[in-house]
C-alpha cells in the first residue's frame, strides 16, 4: 500500500504537468484534442489521486506505523472515527485532502463544461492542472504522507486531544471545500482573462461555483467558532486567532464578489472589480494556508507547523503576479457597459457595501502581519489581539449591517426623495422602535443599541420586501397571501434568498454584540456541597470523581444547577489527562438555551486531595444559540438560492407596474 | 503628531468612555482584556484562566494594584515595563505602530473618494433632459423626412 500510494503521487504529479501543459498549448493552438485530452488528464488525476488517498485510509485504520504520517496522528488505542479523520490532522494528510478536493471540483467543472464556454476551457482547465501541480510538487518533494520510518513504530502517537472532537471530524473538510471551492472561479476567470472572452458568461458559470464554496466556508468557519467555544474553555467563541482570520477573509471577499456579479448580470458594471475580488479570494486561501503551515505568526490553532512556507510563498507570488498581469493586459476590454448616476442609487450602495467588506478584510489583514511588520522596522515585539480587531471592524460592521438594510429599498440609478419617504419609513421607524424597546430593559450602552436598532431596521426591510412583494403577487394572480409568499419566493430565489441570508445575518449580529457586551463570568473556589450563585442561577457542587480509561485518565464535577429553588439540570465538567499529552484538556460543559449558556468549566483541582475544594469557572452568556441559528439560516437561504427559480405562473391581473420592476432586483 | 496621539487615545478608550460608570471589578475585567496571559500562550489573561495558571496570578496582581489606587493607565505601563510591549493586546498609537490603528480607516476613506470621484468623473454629460430633448429633435426631423416621403 504505501508503494502504491508513493507512485500513485508520482503519477498525479505527471498527469496534471501534461494536462496543463495540453491545455495550454490546445488552447493557443485551438487544437479539440489537444484540449480534450487534457480534460481527460483531470478525470485520470481524480481516479489516480483518490487511489492514493484510499491507500493513506487503509494505512490510518490498519495501525500500520511503518508510515511516519500513521505513527505520528493515529494510534492503536483511538477510535476508529479519528482513525479516519487523522486523514487531516496533520499537514501530510491534509494537503492530500486538499489535492483530492481539487481535483474532484476540477473533474466536475471540466464535465458541466464539456459543451459549454468552450472557449475558456483550455485556459480554465490549464489554470486548474497547474493550481494541483503545486499541491503534487508539495506532496511529492516537500510533504510525502508516505514517507516512512527506519523502524516501524510500536504504537503512534495519536491525534492531537483537542482535534478529537466532532466539530474537527467536519470542520477541517468543510473549510477545505469552501477554499477549493473558490479555486474554481479564480480558474474561470483567468480563463476568461487569458481568451479574452469577457463578456457575462464566466460570471454565469462561476456564481454558483462561489455560492457553493460560501456556504462551505461559513460551515466551516462556524464550526471551527464553536469547536473553540466548547474545547478551549475560555468562555468565547471567536478570539481573532490568525488562523480563525485566516479563514475570514476569504470568506469576506466571497461575499464581496457575490454582490458585486449582481451589478454586473445586471447593469454591467464592476467587471474589472470582480476579477480583483476573485483573485483576491483566490490568493487569501492560499494565504490562509501558509498561514497556518508555516508557522510565522503564533497561533493556538497551529496545528500542523513545517518548513513548506517557502513553496507557499513563491506560489502566492507567482500567482498574484500572473492575475495581475492578466487584469492589468485587458484592463481596458474591462470597462463597465453603463455608468453610475448618483451616489444615492443601489448601484452605489452595492459598491460602498463591497468596499465595506474589502475594508474590513483588510483591516484584519493587517491586524494579523502587523506584528511581523512592526518587529521587522522597530526590532520591537508587539501584539495585535482581539481589542485592536473588535475597535477596528466594529464601526465598519455597523455600516455594513446598516447597508444591509438599505441596498434592497434604495432605487436603482438615482433614488429621489420621494423613493427615500416610501421606502424607508416604515424600515427606519422600526429600526428606532427596537431601539426604544432594548433601552426601556436597561441596555443603555450606545454601541449595543445602535447594532440592535440596525438590526431592527434591517429585519423589518427584509419582511418588508416579502411583504410587499406577497402583496404585489397577490394583485396579479388573486390568492392567498401565505400562498403568494411562497410563489414570489420560490419564483426569485435569489432574491428572497438572499433576504433569507440577510435574516440569518441579523441573528448573527444581534447573539455576537449580545454575548460580546453582556457576557458575566466570574471564579469560585467551593467546598464539597456547596452551593453557589451567580446570575438567576445556583450552583451546588456535589462531587468529583475520578475515572480511568486506556487513553486518558478523567477528573469529573458533579454539578447541580438549581434555578429560581427548582432543580433544571446536572452538568459534569471534567479534566482529562492524556497519557500521550502534556497538558490537561478541560472539558466545558454548556447548559444552552436560546436567551443564554451557563458555561462551566472545572479550572482547578489542586485543592482537592487536601481541603475538597476544586475551583469553577462560570460564564453566562446570553443569546449564544442565536449566531448558531443565525449561522444555519444563512447556510439554509445559501441553499435554497442554488435551486433554480421555478417558472412563473401565467398571470392575470393588472400589468405590473413600472415602479415594482425597476425595484426588483436580480 | 500629538493631535493624532489624542485622537488614536479616544479611539482606544471610546468605547468605556461613552459606557456607563464602571465598577472595580468590571475594570478589571477590562484590564484582563485588553492585557496578553505571559505563559506564553497567544490567549488574553482574560481568556487564558483555565489553561496556564499564570494568568489567575496576573489577575489577582491587577486586582492588588488598583486596591493599592493605581489606575487603569498605570497598570498598562507597568505591566509594560515588566513583560515588555507585547504584553499589550493593542500596539501603543505611536512611531510605526500608528499605521496599525490608521491604515485600515485611511484606506476605507480612499475607496470611499474613489467611489465619490469615479461617480462624477463618469457621470454622463448629458443630463435626462438634454437627452429627451435631443430624442425629440431626431423625432422631429424624422418625422418631416416621413411626411415628406408619403407625400410624394
Amino acid at each position: 500500500m504505501i508503494e502504491l500510494g508513493y507512485y500513485c503521487l508520482i503519477a498525479s504529479l505527471l498527469l496534471c504537468s501534461y494536462g496543463a501543459i495540453a491545455a495550454t498549448i490546445g488552447g493557443m493552438r485551438r487544437s479539440l484534442p489537444l484540449v480534450r485530452s487534457a480534460e481527460n488528464a483531470v478525470l485520470a488525476h481524480f481516479a489516480i489521486l483518490s487511489i492514493a488517498s484510499v491507500c493513506l485510509w487503509y494505512l490510518l485504520l490498519t495501525d500500520d506505523f511503518l508510515v511516519e504520517y500513521v505513527a505520528s496522528y493515529s494510534a492503536r488505542d483511538i477510535p476508529t472515527a479519528y482513525k479516519f479523520t487523522a486523514f487531516w490532522g496533520g499537514q501530510k494528510g491534509s494537503l492530500l485532502l486538499w489535492a483530492m478536493v481539487l481535483s474532484l471540483f476540477s473533474c466536475i467543472a471540466v464535465i458541466q463544461n464539456r459543451n459549454k464556454n468552450r472557449d475558456l476551457m483550455p485556459y480554465t482547465t490549464a489554470v486548474l492542472l497547474a493550481t494541483i501541480l503545486f499541491f503534487m510538487v508539495l506532496l511529492n518533494f516537500a510533504t510525502n504522507p508516505f514517507d516512512t520510518l527506519e523502524v516501524r513504530a510500536v504504537d503512534g502517537r495519536g491525534l492531537n486531544p483537542l482535534l478529537q472532537n466532532i466539530y474537527m471530524i467536519i470542520h477541517p473538510p468543510c473549510l477545505f471545500l469552501g477554499y477549493v471551492g473558490l479555486t474554481i472561479p479564480f480558474a474561470f476567470a483567468m480563463g476568461a482573462l487569458i481568451s479574452g472572452k469577457l463578456d457575462t458568461s464566466w460570471v454565469h458559470t462561476v456564481r454558483k461555483w462561489t455560492l457553493v464554496a460560501w456556504i462551505f466556508l461559513t460551515f466551516g468557519v462556524t464550526l471551527g467558532g464553536a469547536w473553540a467555544y466548547e474545547e478551549l474553555g475560555w468562555g468565547g467563541y471567536w478570539a481573532w486567532d490568525p488562523v480563525e482570520n485566516a479563514s475570514f477573509m476569504p470568506w469576506l471577499i466571497a461575499t464581496a464578489f457575490l454582490h458585486s456579479i449582481m451589478i454586473t448580470e445586471k447593469k454591467g458594471m464592476l467587471k474589472l472589480w470582480n476579477f480583483i475580488l476573485i483573485l483576491l479570494a483566490f490568493e487569501l486561501t492560499i494565504f490562509g494556508t501558509f498561514i497556518t503551515r508555516s508557522g510565522i505568526i503564533s497561533s493556538v490553532h497551529s496545528f500542523a507547523l513545517s518548513d513548506i512556507g517557502p513553496f507557499f510563498v513563491v506560489f502566492l507570488a507567482i500567482s498574484t503576479l500572473f492575475g495581475m498581469f492578466w487584469i492589468f493586459y485587458r484592463s481596458k476590454d474591462l470597462r463597465s457597459e453603463k455608468r453610475m448616476r448618483s451616489f444615492l442609487s443601489r448601484e452605489a450602495s452595492f459598491l460602498l457595501n463591497n468596499l465595506l467588506f474589502v475594508s474590513i478584510c483588510f483591516a484584519i489583514f493587517w491586524g494579523t502581519v502587523f506584528p511581523i511588520l512592526s518587529e521587522w522596522v522597530t526590532g520591537e515585539k508587539i501584539t495585535v489581539s482581539t481589542p485592536f480587531f473588535n475597535q477596528v471592524t466594529m464601526p465598519l460592521g455597523l455600516a455594513l449591517l446598516v447597508l444591509t438594510g438599505i441596498c434592497p429599498l434604495i432605487a436603482w440609478r438615482k433614488a429621489s426623495l420621494k423613493n427615500f419617504q416610501r421606502n424607508f419609513l416604515i424600515p427606519l421607524t422600526a429600526g428606532l422602535f427596537s431601539g426604544g424597546i432594548v433601552a426601556l430593559f436597561g441596555i443603555l450602552d450606545w454601541i449595543p443599541l445602535l447594532f440592535f436598532s440596525a438590526s431592527g431596521f434591517v429585519a423589518t426591510t427584509m419582511f418588508y420586501e416579502f411583504y410587499k412583494g406577497s402583496r404585489a403577487r397577490q394583485t396579479i394572480r388573486p390568492t392567498s397571501f401565505w400562498v403568494a409568499l411562497l410563489d414570489l419566493t420560490l419564483m426569485n430565489k435569489r432574491r428572497y434568498g438572499g433576504f433569507i441570508i440577510h435574516l440569518g445575518v441579523v441573528l448573527v449580529f444581534v447573539g455576537i454584540i449580545a454575548s460580546s457586551f453582556f457576557s458575566v463570568e466570574q471564579f469560585f473556589t467551593v467546598r464539597q456541597g456547596e452551593q453557589f450563585g451567580f446570575g438567576d442561577y445556583q450552583l451546588k457542587f456535589q462531587s468529583l470523581i475520578e475515572k480511568k480509561d486506556p487513553e486518558k485518565d478523567v477528573v469529573q464535577a458533579h454539578v447541580e444547577v438549581w434555578k429560581h429553588g427548582k432543580k433544571i439540570d446536572e452538568l459534569f465538567p471534567r479534566k482529562d489527562f492524556h497519557h500521550k499529552s502534556e497538558q490537561p484538556m478541560t472539558e466545558v460543559r454548556i447548559r444552552s438555551t436560546f436567551k443564554e449558556d451557563l458555561y462551566l468549566v472545572l479550572s482547578d483541582i489542586s485543592k482537592w486531595n487536601k481541603e475538597k475544594q476544586a475551583t469553577f469557572h462560570v460564564f453566562v452568556n446570553p443569546l449564544v444559540q442565536a449566531i448558531w441559528i443565525g449561522i444555519g439560516v444563512m447556510v439554509m437561504g445559501g441553499i435554497f438560492v442554488l435551486f433554480p427559480d421555478t417558472k412563473r405562473s401565467q398571470s392575470v391581473g393588472p400589468k405590473k407596474p413600472q415602479e415594482e420592476s425597476s425595484n426588483e432586483i436580480v | 503628531m500629538k493631535l493624532f496621539n489624542w485622537i488614536f487615545f479616544f479611539l482606544f478608550c471610546w468605547a468605556p468612555l461613552f459606557g456607563n460608570q464602571l465598577d472595580q471589578k468590571e475594570i478589571v475585567s477590562r484590564i484582563t482584556s485588553n492585557l496578553m496571559c505571559t505563559c506564553g500562550c497567544p490567549h488574553l489573561i482574560g481568556q487564558c484562566g483555565d489553561e496556564c495558571g499564570v494568568a489567575p496570578q496576573l489577575t489577582s496582581k491587577i486586582e492588588q494594584m488598583m486596591a493599592s489606587g493605581q489606575k487603569e493607565d498605570e497598570i498598562y505601563l507597568a505591566f509594560e515595563e515588566e513583560f515588555g510591549a507585547s504584553v499589550l493586546a493593542v500596539p501603543k498609537p505611536e512611531g510605526f505602530n500608528l499605521l496599525a490603528w490608521i491604515l485600515p480607516f485611511a484606506g476605507l476613506l480612499a475607496g470611499v473618494i474613489l467611489i465619490f470621484v469615479v461617480i462624477k468623473k463618469l457621470k454622463p454629460n448629458e443630463t435626462p433632459g438634454a437627452v429627451e430633448k435631443k430624442n425629440v429633435q431626431i423625432n422631429t426631423r424624422y418625422r418631416a423626412l416621413l411626411e415628406r416621403e408619403l407625400s410624394e
